[in-house]
């Protein structure tokens, strides 16, 4: 009987040894058996939605969005009449079922892989994005595994057919396949990484905090109220920003020992389920925390197994009283099932009947997709007629207007400490003695500009004037006011001022010294 | 399967993932092929400060004028509440998308098609109570909008006007501030940029840059990463 290392166990020689252990070990493939139940569901909330919108988004009555197209590629992919992609499409979600419950695995799979690309193709603006393009790859390099090997209709039945379970020791030992598949993903999990730390090294304002304070408070994805909430906290964002930056760099490198595994994946998953919270991405994560199954080596899963069944073990008495009736039917049907398997092969075996199935589902799709009339062309009075729009307001979105000044500032603010070119203590109450720090934050894009910040009474009087040059590329300054005692205890306004406009005013007071705050020297230069 | 197949399998495939990460890293060819969006992974694609909405506006010959997208069935939203034209950033669909939605409808003839965009600070999305802890000043009740024509077709889809974004024209804006810098350039520069033809297939010829005036090109890049 071949052992978990004994990765030829037939005529065939290992290549080399580090290509035979890294790709042709010998597994049971339970990391992607979970992996192929979880992607497609997953998929599924994306594929779904876009179900009655198939004949305009994807087909020649439609208005497709190849993305061939965008790289000078017009007739790259071929594109369908609307009722036969409306067929081809309820296929594709039929086969994503099947996949995850493993009926006819492979053949699902190869579907899945094919059909899915195909139509993230046809549609770059609002289907195609880097996670379809992560699910595409894991889809194909599952469909050429033996992922339906375990926990799978198909293994179910090969099992009752075959007269063991496969998770018995005997089923364990049939289950077992190389494990390059595996090793595909996990590679290409190395790679998005890899990359993605190298875009955001190119991204400019990505390590400064800017470009992650601007996408969450952008709403082209989902809610995320904590990004939002986040946005007041830039050098948060920047420490996230540095971590995630080196995460990403180093993952490839730390991933295949078991205790940078572990950390590297928790790191991840925190990572992603991060993302979701703060930039209102739902699909990614979880297309990655599919993903990241393929680091379940046969061993691991095992382990979890039985900490899992030693939990069920633990409290279970109660469950077991109530679930009686149910086990016993369960094991009735058992018992009936494996009778009938020894006279035919079951209803779920043949591809014949998966093919005769895909096809009325197919055809359910079209049929039902016509009488939902997407264009409304066949209701009464025929086609629909399209909506006025106020000739005033059209007008209006067609005279260009002058960027105000104070669109080209985000926010100004005032505190007592500056770290990492960030202000972090933000406050209106000083001391006498103490450095006051005002930080302009720019929205760019802005011109060359002479901010000034004037530090005024209350009853408007000027007591001082601080200016400096914000060349265009500047996303911050910083004013330093040293509030020494010459500037006795009360209440100011600090005033920001740019092209002759004043921009903000803070107002601030401060108390008289209590002797802990020593005057502050001029800084060094 | 064979073990050499796989092997051959396994290489090609690492290969190609190596070939994407190399050329992503160098930023040569990630905009060759179709194919290497497969294998470059910018997922970051760099976000502005201003958020945009886009309109796709029908002009009757009445002179009236009617939404274009969504079409009247109402339009695909993919993750948030915006439609299709919104995520058309180099505007290499939406004419199709307006197309679309007069071949399905009854209309009056449509003398021309307008993407009419609308820009504001992003600053104005705060929600109230997070302005509230950022700001001394009140949260305006009408966000301070910039309209902005991004493109006119004719009824057909024919291109009248094409131009840069709202974002890119503010940027030549300020490089245009500068006499010395624009004299330089008048100097002898060509008008237009256009792509050698072996690149861009015809009947797909398409312009590589997009030219402002007296504000030199803006080029059409692939798109970006979600």
């Amino acid at each position: 009987m071949p052992t978990r290392h004994d990765a030829f166990p037939d005529t065939e020689q290992p290549l080399s040894g580090w290509w035979s252990r890294s790709f042709f070990l010998r597994e049971a493939p339970y990391g992607l058996a979970l992996a192929r139940m979880y992607l497609p569901i997953v998929l599924l909330m994306d594929v779904l939605p876009r179900w009655p919108f198939v004949r305009e988004l994807y087909s020649r009555d439609g208005a497709p969005a190849p993305l061939a197209e965008n790289f000078g590629y017009p007739d790259w992919l071929p594109i369908l009449p609307g009722s036969v992609a409306v067929g081809v499409y309820t296929a594709l979600v039929f086969c994503l079922v099947t996949a995850s419950l493993g009926w006819q695995t492979r053949i699902s799979l190869l579907v899945c892989a094919f059909l899915y690309p195909y139509f993230t193709l046809l549609d770059c603006i609002t289907t195609l994005t880097k996670y379809t393009v992560i699910a595409s790859h894991v889809l194909l390099i599952l469909s050429l595994s033996n992922v339906g090997s375990v926990w799978s209709i198909d293994a179910w039945v090969r099992g009752r057919r075959e007269g063991h379970l496969p998770w018995s020791d005997v089923g364990r030992e049939a289950v077992r396949s190389a494990v390059w598949p595996q090793r595909l993903i996990q590679l290409l999990v190395c790679a998005i990484y890899f990359g993605a730390g190298m875009t955001k090294l190119h991204t400019t304002a990505f390590l400064s905090g800017e470009q992650m304070m601007y996408w969450m408070m952008t709403y082209v994805n989902s809610p995320h109220p904590v990004g939002e909430y986040l946005t007041q906290f830039p050098l948060v964002l920047v420490v996230a920003a540095y971590s995630t930056l080196v995460w990403e760099v180093v993952f490839p490198f730390v991933i295949w020992r078991t205790r940078g595994k572990w950390c590297a994946l928790a790191m991840g998953a925190m990572f992603h389920v991060m993302t979701a919270l703060t930039l209102g991405l739902y699909i990614f994560p979880q297309v990655m925390l599919a993903a990241y199954l393929a680091f379940l080596t046969e061993e691991e899963v095992q382990a979890i197994a039985r900490h899992a069944r030693r939990w069920r073990r633990w409290a279970g008495s109660l469950a077991r009283r109530q679930a009686a009736p149910v086990a016993s039917w369960l094991a009735a049907a058992g018992r009936s099932t494996a009778a009938r398997a020894g006279v035919a092969s079951p209803f779920f075996a043949r591809s014949g009947a998966f093919a005769m199935l895909l096809a009325v589902v197919s055809l359910g799709g079209i049929e039902a997709e016509h009488w939902l009339d997407v264009y409304g062309e066949r209701g009464p009075g025929g086609p629909m007629t399209l909506r006025e729009l106020s000739a005033e307001r059209v007008e209006r979105l067609m005279e260009p207007v002058q960027l105000r000044q104070a669109d080209k500032f985000f926010s100004f603010d005032l505190g007592g400490r500056i770290i990492g070119d960030h202000l972090v203590n933000y406050r209106r109450a000083f001391r006498q003695g103490e450095m006051l720090h005002a930080q302009v934050c720019l929205n760019q894009p802005h011109e060359d500009m002479w901010l000034e910040c004037q530090l005024n009474g209350v009853d408007g009087r000027l007591i001082n004037r601080y200016g400096q040059v914000a060349a265009r590329e500047a996303f911050r300054a910083h004013f330093r006011l040293p509030l020494d005692c010459s500037l006795p205890p009360g209440e100011y306004d600090l005033v920001l001022n740019n092209a002759g406009q004043e921009i903000m005013r803070r107002r601030f007071s401060v108390a008289e010294s209590d002797g802990s705050h020593a005057e502050s020297a001029p800084a060094a230069n | 399967m064979k073990r050499w197949l796989v092997s051959t399998f396994i290489t090609v495939y690492l290969g190609a993932l190596t070939f994407g990460l190399v050329c992503h890293t160098f930023a040569t060819h990630t905009g060759s092929h179709p194919m290497m969006y497969f294998v470059v992974w910018d997922m970051f694609c760099g976000w502005t400060a201003y958020a945009t909405e886009t309109q796709v506006v029908g002009e009757g010959e009445s002179g009236r004028y009617y939404e274009l997208a969504p079409g009247p069935w109402g339009g695909f939203q993919a993750w948030g509440t915006l439609h299709r034209p919104n995520f058309d950033v180099f505007l290499n669909h939406t004419k199709d998308i307006a197309l679309n939605t007069l071949r399905h409808t009854q209309h009056e003839p449509i003398t021309r098609i307008l993407v009419l965009e609308e820009h504001w600070a992003k600053k104005y999305d705060l929600p109230e109570h997070v302005w509230n802890m950022r700001y001394d000043e009140p949260k305006p009740d009408e966000i301070p909008k910039y309209p902005y024509v991004r493109a006119e077709y004719g009824p057909n889809g024919e291109v009248i006007r094409n131009h840069i974004t709202w974002l890119s024209y503010q940027f030549s804006r300020i490089m245009a501030d500068n006499p010395r810098l624009v004299a330089d350039q008048r100097r002898g520069k060509s008008k237009f940029v256009l792509d050698s033809p072996e690149t861009y297939q015809t009947p797909g010829l398409r312009p590589i840059a997009v030219f402002v005036p007296g504000n030199g090109s803006v080029p059409l890049t692939t798109p970006s990463a979600n």
